[in-house]
């Protein structure tokens, strides 16, 4: 294996972490959990929302480029619901804020 | 999503959702491949009615779905058998550079003996029904088979569920996301018991008992009883037999013994069965390591200097185990002990007013 394919590797999980991360401060509730900076104006959520869709499209095609259709897809299916469990969990270690 | 400091009913709940919803395109692709994989089982009727028109309908699916070639021993003497490294050379062009990975001689020596060639599935996900039949005589291709279309996406949906192919980040995603499925299953029967706890002993029902001691026993018994049996299997010497079992049906038995001892277990001493079991994981995790060096000598400081995987991962995997379900036993003991202090402050007032 090439170190090509660690890269990749990392790429895909990092972000599909990245994606679900963004989708994440696009909501009221997590932005306040993680930032006291005031939450975004609809213009700012739209830009977070599709950052986040589009990092878990970017996760779809460096996995497809690392392994290919059939072992691509599967990668990229399983990374992302694990992505998905780790920003719930970074999430609940957040300290609950005084809002 | 996932409240930890709340209660243990509501951070239950949380979890159970989470890994649920999370996992779920996983659970769901790997229950429906299941259900896949066993078409015969589920439909066992069905080669009769695609093959209507055939002698044997049975026969015919599985030749034209499978291709297995047979052919009946002659009973005579052969001759010599051709080359087989020509025949794996010839298979391995055919399937483009795909290594062949099972041999069969069928009938050897016979006059029909024949040659059957199978393709491995280590570098693809789908597992495919490739295969080359020789004539062991003359070296001749009898018959070549690969799977039509609706049986290679019965064999790709088999893969996906088996994971016999060769990719690590792949197998370890799996990994994580079937705990998952445990973490979910687990949330859910406390998440069932919370809920009724109460109410159950205020009217004297025995469901929050004999539920919680099935969850004791298929949560941490069934890592007791698996323990055990890796335990055992390092403890039984080579060759051993005994009441008529085999060493292989003897550790399958210590497996279901030590199982059903932990349902035992956890309906006679309910309040500390838990953290009783955890302590027992922790014990058997270190022993099963403790065991395989010495039994075979290959210890966690050689098998990680050597880049031993298989062996230095599984150790390092109990290990892993023994350290969780230790800070799990420590941390009901605390709980425990807490309670029944607050217990004891209240029976003390109690005391206190009726005096």
């Amino acid at each position: 294996m090439s170190i090509m394919h660690e890269v990749l590797l990392l790429g895909v999980l990092g972000c599909a972490y990245g994606g679900f991360a963004l989708l994440a401060l696009s909501q009221a509730r997590h932005w306040r959990s993680v930032t006291s900076k005031p939450y975004p104006a609809p213009g700012g959520i739209l830009l977070l929302r599709v950052g986040g869709y589009d990092f878990i499209g970017n996760s779809l095609v460096l996995a497809l480029l690392r392994d290919g259709s059939s072992f691509g897809g599967l990668l990229w299916a399983t990374s992302i619901s694990l992505a998905a469990l780790a920003v719930a969990l970074t999430l609940a270690g957040m300290p609950a804020r005084q809002h | 999503m996932f409240r930890r400091e709340k209660r243990l009913h509501r951070a239950s709940l949380d979890l159970h959702n989470l890994a649920g919803v999370v996992a779920l395109p996983f659970h769901f692709v790997i229950t429906l491949s299941g259900l896949i994989i066993f078409i015969n089982i589920y439909f066992p009727q069905a080669p009769t009615l695609a093959y209507a028109e055939a002698n044997n309908p049975r026969d015919a699916f599985f030749e034209e779905g499978y291709g297995r070639y047979s052919r009946k021993p002659a009973g005579v003497a052969g001759s010599e058998p051709a080359r087989l490294d020509v025949m794996l050379r010839q298979a391995k062009a055919r399937w483009m550079g795909g290594q062949p990975f099972f041999v069969r001689v069928w009938d050897p020596g016979d006059a029909v003996s024949f040659v059957e060639v199978r393709r491995s599935y280590a570098s693809q996900v789908t597992m495919n029904l490739d295969q080359v039949y020789f004539d062991a005589a003359t070296g001749e291709v009898l018959q070549r088979f690969e799977a039509a279309q609706v049986m290679s996406a019965q064999r790709f949906i088999a893969g996906m569920h088996f994971i016999q192919f060769d990719h690590w980040p792949l197998r370890w995603l799996y990994f994580v996301l079937g705990l998952s499925g445990c973490v979910m299953i687990a949330t859910g029967y406390i998440f069932w018991l919370e809920a009724r706890r109460k109410q159950h002993a205020k009217l004297g029902w025995p469901g929050v008992r004999i539920v919680e001691g099935l969850t004791i026993g298929s949560v941490t018994g069934i890592l007791i009883a698996t323990l055990s049996f890796f335990v055992v299997n390092r403890l039984l010497p080579l060759g051993v037999s005994f009441a008529g079992f085999e060493r292989a049906a003897l550790e399958v038995w210590v497996f279901y013994l030590v199982w059903i001892t932990s349902f035992a277990h956890a309906g006679l001493r309910p309040g500390r069965a838990w953290r009783e079991q955890c302590w027992a994981i922790a014990a058997l995790a270190v022993l099963a390591v403790v065991l395989n060096a010495v039994t075979t000598s290959d210890h966690l400081v050689k098998t990680l200097a050597a880049g031993y995987w298989p062996v230095a991962g599984m150790d390092l995997l109990l290990l892993t185990s023994a350290i969780v379900a230790t800070l799990a036993a420590r941390t009901l003991h605390r709980r425990a002990a807490s309670e029944s202090a607050v217990r004891a402050a209240d029976a003390r007032r109690l005391d206190v007013n009726h005096a």
